[in-house]
């Protein structure tokens, strides 16, 4: 699981490419009474906010990559 | 350098280095200096640099406001702070007990840094803020989720079955769980910069 690293924003893509791709996951980990974490629970407008600005992340994220081999 | 500039000093056709503006002076003098050296003209920008900057203006403005800031925070700011919890402490002890060579790259970066807030008026500001509000929210979410998770894995790294209890399948192949992938963006306007150091 990659984690959001204040001075990487790199790994903020990375989390987020990682978080769209669990979707399943995070939500049914989140639902779960048990695990307290309702609060965390992402809506559906939220998950479209997540996928926009990871593919505008993508973007920059290629091109660094490209530039970078 | 200096050695370099003794025996090949026609030589040089360009100096590629990051934007911080002592490399500008640097090849400004430069061009004074040596007659068969351009100065600007010769100057190219490291473009990993500036992609990093773009990168980080555009994430910049969904980070999660400092609580230090003088100035006072409506509902959905407090809501969110109080959200995000404890997870700027742990990053900042990230970053704390982190490589330390990352230090200069930070201040060189913040050097000529350009804040589009500093130009903009306190309502532009609270139309601006609002309108992130979402992204911030979202991001703050899925920060501590992963935080959150991350703490729980990591004792359990070789059952990952069990981190899962909803799930009847382990969801996460041993290959994405990786604690940290940090990706190097930067190493190449660094290998250059110290190759001109």
């Amino acid at each position: 699981m990659p984690r959001d690293v204040s001075t990487r924003w790199n790994s903020s893509f990375d989390m987020l490419r990682f978080a769209i791709e669990y979707r399943k996951a995070i939500d049914t980990i989140t639902a779960e009474r048990g695990m307290k974490l309702r609060n965390y629970e992402l809506g559906a407008e939220e998950w479209k906010v997540a996928e926009q600005l990871c593919d505008v992340l993508k973007v920059c994220n290629s091109i660094s990559f490209q530039m970078s081999y | 350098m200096k050695s370099i500039s003794v025996t090949h000093l026609d030589q040089i056709l360009s100096i590629t280095c990051d934007n911080a503006s002592n490399n500008d002076e640097m090849v400004r003098h430069l061009g004074g200096l040596i007659n068969e050296f351009k100065g600007r003209e010769s100057q190219t920008r490291c473009f990993a640099h500036i992609l990093n900057l773009i990168a980080k203006s555009i994430i910049r403005q969904f980070d999660t406001p400092k609580a230090q800031a003088n100035r006072g925070f409506d509902e959905a700011t407090a809501a969110l702070l109080e959200l995000a919890g404890n997870i700027d402490i742990e990053e900042q002890e990230t970053a704390e007990s982190g490589d330390d060579r990352d230090d200069d790259e930070e201040e060189e970066n913040i050097e000529n840094w350009v804040d589009e807030r500093d130009a903009m008026t306190e309502e532009e500001l609270a139309v601006l803020d609002k309108s992130v509000q979402p992204v911030r929210l979202m991001l703050v979410k899925v920060r501590v989720f992963f935080e959150t998770q991350f703490c729980a894995l990591r004792p359990l790294t070789h059952a990952p079955a069990t981190c899962f209890p909803s799930c009847a399948k382990p969801l996460l192949p041993s290959k994405t769980r990786r604690p940290f992938s940090f990706l190097a963006g930067m190493k190449f306007s660094k290998s250059l910069s110290l190759m001109l150091a």
